[in-house]
This record gives C-alpha cells, sequence and structure tokens, in this order.
C-alpha cells in the first residue's frame, strides 16, 4: 500500500491504488503452480480428442452418402417407372380399348363409334375420356378412330 | 534485415483467443494447448478461490479444460473466453464442495487463505475487510480487481444485468471505503 498511483474505477466513481489489487491478489491467490502432470493430461486430451475429430467426419460423411444412396434406389424403383415413358403394347392397346368402349358393355364395335357421333352432334357434355387420339378435342376424329378399333383385329386403335 | 524484422514481428504478434478458437476447431491440439496455457493461472487462481484447498482446484481447473475441448469442434465464441469459463469454474467448485462435508462454502474457503504475514499488517486488515462483505459483494470485487473482468464480463459471467453488477460492485466499495481498515486504498 506503498504506491497510490491513480488506478480508478470510472463508472463507479471510486478510484483505488493499484496496491488494491496486489493485494487482493496475494490474500487470495493460490499456493503453488498448477504442476506439469495437469499440462501433459490436457495436452493429451486435447491430441486425443481433436485427432479423433477427422475420424468422426468421415464416417459422417459415408453414412451421409449411403443414405443419399439408398434413397435415390427407392425413389428409382417406388416412383421412376410411372414416368419412364411409354406403355408395353399391351398395357396401351388394353388402355384404349377400354376408353373408345364408349356403352361400357366389354367389346368396342361399331356401336361404339355411333353412340359417340351421336353424343358430339348432340352438343351434349363430352367426357374427356372419349378423346380418343389424344388431340385435346372430341370430334369427328375420335369416332373414326373408334370405328376403325371396332374393325381391328387386334382391336387397337 | 528488414524481412527478419518483419518475420520476427509477425511470429511475436500474439494469437487471440478467436483465432486460437478456429484453429481448435480445425483439429488443431497444439492451439488448444496455447489457449490452455493462457488461461490456465487464471482458471486455477478462480478455482482455489472457490474450492479453498488445492487438490480440488488443481481437479476443478483440469476438469474445466476437459469441459471446454468437448465443445469442439463447433465451438463459437460469443464473448470473452473468461466470460465462458467463469461459470464452468463455478460450478464445477461448488460441486466439488458439495461433496465435501457441509459447511458454508465462502466462509471455509476464507478459513482455507493463509493468514498474512503479521508485518504485513494492511493485507491482514484487508482479508478481514473483504470477510466482512456478502459473498455476491466479495466476488464481483475480486472479478473486478482481481480478475481484471469489466462490468459487461461480469455481468454475463454472472448472468446477472450490468445494473446489478454495477450497484452489487459499488456498494461494495462503498463498504470498503467506509472501512477504517481499508480506507487508505481509496484515493480521493
Amino acid at each position: 500500500m506503498t504506491e497510490r498511483r491513480e488506478h480508478p474505477d470510472d463508472e463507479m466513481g471510486l478510484s483505488v491504488s493499484p496496491s488494491f489489487a496486489e493485494d487482493l491478489g496475494a490474500i487470495f491467490g493460490p499456493q503453488g503452480q498448477v504442476p506439469e502432470g495437469i499440462d501433459r493430461a490436457v495436452a493429451e486430451a486435447a491430441r486425443r480428442h481433436l485427432c479423433r475429430q477427422p475420424r468422426r467426419l468421415s464416417w459422417v460423411r459415408w453414412a451421409v452418402a449411403a443414405a443419399t444412396t439408398a434413397a435415390a434406389v427407392i425413389v428409382w424403383t417406388v416412383y421412376v417407372p410411372a414416368f419412364r415413358g411409354p406403355l408395353p403394347r399391351a398395357a396401351r392397346i388394353a388402355a384404349e380399348m377400354k376408353r373408345a368402349d364408349i356403352d361400357r358393355n366389354g367389346r368396342v364395335d361399331i356401336i361404339d363409334a355411333f353412340r359417340l357421333a351421336r353424343h358430339i352432334e348432340s352438343a351434349s357434355p363430352t367426357k374427356r375420356k372419349w378423346d380418343i387420339n389424344g388431340d385435346g378435342l372430341v370430334n369427328r376424329d375420335d369416332v373414326d378412330k373408334v370405328a376403325l378399333a371396332a374393325v381391328r383385329l387386334n382391336k387397337g386403335v | 534485415m528488414k524481412r527478419v524484422l518483419v518475420w520476427c514481428v509477425r511470429s511475436a504478434k500474439v494469437e487471440r483467443d478467436e483465432d486460437l478458437i478456429e484453429r481448435i476447431n480445425r483439429g488443431q491440439a497444439e492451439a488448444f494447448e496455447r489457449l490452455y496455457h493462457r488461461h490456465r493461472d487464471w482458471v486455477y487462481r478462480l478455482a482455489w478461490r472457490f474450492t479453498g484447498n488445492q487438490q480440488d482446484a488443481l481437479d476443478v481447473a483440469q476438469e474445466t479444460f476437459v469441459y471446454l475441448l468437448k465443445k469442439f469442434p463447433g465451438f463459437r465464441l460469443t464473448a470473452s473466453i473468461t466470460t465462458f469459463l467463469y461459470p464452468v469454474v463455478k460450478h464445477l467448485s461448488l460441486n466439488m464442495r458439495r461433496k465435501r462435508p457441509a459447511g458454508s462454502l465462502d466462509e471455509a474457503a476464507l478459513a482455507e487463505i493463509p493468514a498474512p504475514d503479521p508485518s504485513e499488517s494492511s493485507r491482514a486488515e484487508l482479508a478481514a475487510a473483504m470477510a466482512s462483505l456478502s459473498s455476491e459483494q466479495r466476488e464481483v470485487v475480486l472479478m473486478r480487481f482481481l480478475d481484471g473482468m469489466s462490468l459487461d464480463e461480469i455481468a454475463a459471467s454472472l448472468d446477472i444485468p450490468l445494473g446489478t453488477a454495477k450497484s452489487r460492485l459499488h456498494n461494495a466499495l462503498r463498504k470498503l471505503r467506509g472501512d477504517a481498515r481499508t480506507r487508505a486504498y481509496f484515493l480521493e
């Protein structure tokens, strides 16, 4: 407490001598130093812990890659077939025959063509499924398609 | 010659805690050792203050750095490292003391502080005056003057509003100034 240089604690409006901190350090300071054994233990723990990180990250990376691949395979096998272009010929013919069967009696004949023609001429509401040739319109061309299907041997449109 | 000088200045440049933490996040154990050596003595001093004995203080110091180590990688420092470590040391010290036989924490810790040399009467008087403060007041005085923490850091470390930290310190200092044993430390 011999030195009395200013050591202000501005915000408090109270100024204390630097020896205040010095004496507090002498009273509340610890005895002895941190032994080297603890330095070594901490250093060793740091090396072990931090050197392990890249392996863990690489494991995580592999896991993420594997999960992504598995998800892609599932999507490919479950969803993609539905968008894989034209159906097989047999399935396509069956779908067309079903649409051309206007009176729903289980077979496509000239009566279906006649019924479709009558629907169109009567100007009554037409159904989208009657767009047999897929041009976005239900008209005389669709009637021709049905008629053609009715006389075909393999019953394809 | 100039190049050598520049190299020396760059080498001597002290790496900030934030830079060390960035390097530790990249897996550099050497950076952690640097950070440890920079704050080791403060952590030990703090632990000693809370536990009151050397063995416990050493255990707490080691546990504190192991705790910090486990935060990596991915540790982000939002305040100073002392603000982060202070509550960790305090918590670990209190846990350590809880395992010991019952007794008032602060009084027990104070009792273990070695009696000052009788020739250093001013220190003995300061110790007595400090013991007369409440534990909360004593804590902020030590944080401010022994640990050199700013009021913001004190408030953040103790998780109290800045105003509370200020008033706690102000009241403690007023009490010490009004105490005949410590009045001499205060400048007019």
